[in-house]
């Protein structure tokens, strides 16, 4: 399980990433993004809520509380602001993905 | 009394986060829903009450950290400074109309209009300068209130400073920490003519004709 540095810069782009499959609140965030990653990624709580929050702010994305079995929770979901983000972030990504495959070269 | 982690960790979160605005009680009840999900997770995997709510808590990290983090972030530009130094965390400036020289309105009359506008333009003046207060508010405060501001907002404090000002002068008549909602000295209980909330700051222009309670 990755942590620390790694993710560190990373963690807003997970969760817009995340909240691509449909909008949710932070514990089933988290849960998703644990299945997502195979496991790699169990982002804490005390790293996700400011992310959101952050991100709320920015306008990438929308949240409005959501009754569910009795109780309220709060959903998060993309804005177009956040989509346009996130592809943006893929692209980035795909991008940094294959230099540094090139420079590290495959597995032995 | 309160009872295990989870009631002590948000114990803690509700005295740093504060519940004044709107975004501050959201965040708050976000985070004590997740807690009591995380708790009841731990708990149908087995673990006790107790080993279910330290893990909740640890996940969440330190309160004070996690309030930080939470605090709405500031939507003033340019952070309020006197002499440069006072940092915008957890201070609140009210600008208070002095009682010297005007005359008292008959009770129950709605305030006059040149005191109202006095007002308005007073928390314009101090929102609009480049450093975020008159200059007058900056010459005229004592030292000893800019290092004390400048320690309350170093250690991130909810404390707030009320710092009265004349608006027809923009001159300072008097400040106080604020303890319990009430500025101790000379401003207290202030009736509020007009007011601008804007991001963790409070201008409040105040009636001086009405009496301090």
């Amino acid at each position: 399980m990755l942590g620390g540095d790694p993710i560190r810069g990373h963690v807003e782009t997970m969760i817009l990433g995340a909240l691509r499959a449909g909008p949710t609140h932070g514990y089933s965030l988290i849960v998703r993004l644990r299945e997502l990653s195979e496991g790699a990624f169990d982002l804490k709580e005390g790293t996700v809520y400011p992310a959101l929050h952050r991100l709320e702010r920015d306008g990438k994305l929308a949240s409005g509380w959501s009754q569910e079995s009795g109780r309220k929770r709060r959903v998060y979901e993309l804005t177009p602001a956040g989509e346009a983000a996130l592809s943006s972030e893929r692209q980035a990504w795909v991008t940094f993905s294959r230099g540094m495959s090139g420079v590290l070269g495959s597995a032995p | 009394m309160i009872n295990g982690p989870v009631e002590a960790f948000l114990a803690e979160l509700e005295r740093h986060l504060g519940r004044r605005d709107e975004a501050r009680r959201r965040a708050y009840a976000e985070v004590k829903e997740h807690l009591y999900d995380l708790v009841a997770e731990s708990r149908a995997r087995g673990l006790d009450e107790l080993a279910a709510e330290t893990d909740a808590v640890d996940r969440f990290g330190a309160p004070l950290a996690l309030a930080r983090a939470l605090r709405p972030a500031r939507r003033l530009r340019r952070s309020v400074q006197v002499g440069g130094a006072l940092a915008a965390a957890g201070t609140c400036i009210m600008l208070a109309l002095s009682a010297f020289g005007t005359s008292a309105p008959k009770s129950g009359t709605t305030v006059a209009q040149p005191l109202q506008s006095a007002a308005k333009r007073a928390i314009k003046d101090v929102l609009k300068s480049p450093s975020g207060h008159t200059a007058a508010a900056a010459n005229e405060l004592p030292e000893w209130c800019i290092r004390t501001i400048e320690t309350l907002n170093a250690e991130n404090s909810d404390t707030q400073i009320l710092v009265a000002l004349d608006p027809r002068t923009g001159r300072v008549v008097s400040w106080g920490r604020n303890v319990n909602g009430y500025a101790a000295g000379a401003v207290c209980r202030v009736p509020t003519i007009t007011s601008k909330y804007i991001g963790g700051l409070r201008f409040a222009a105040v009636d001086p004709n009405r009496p301090f309670g």
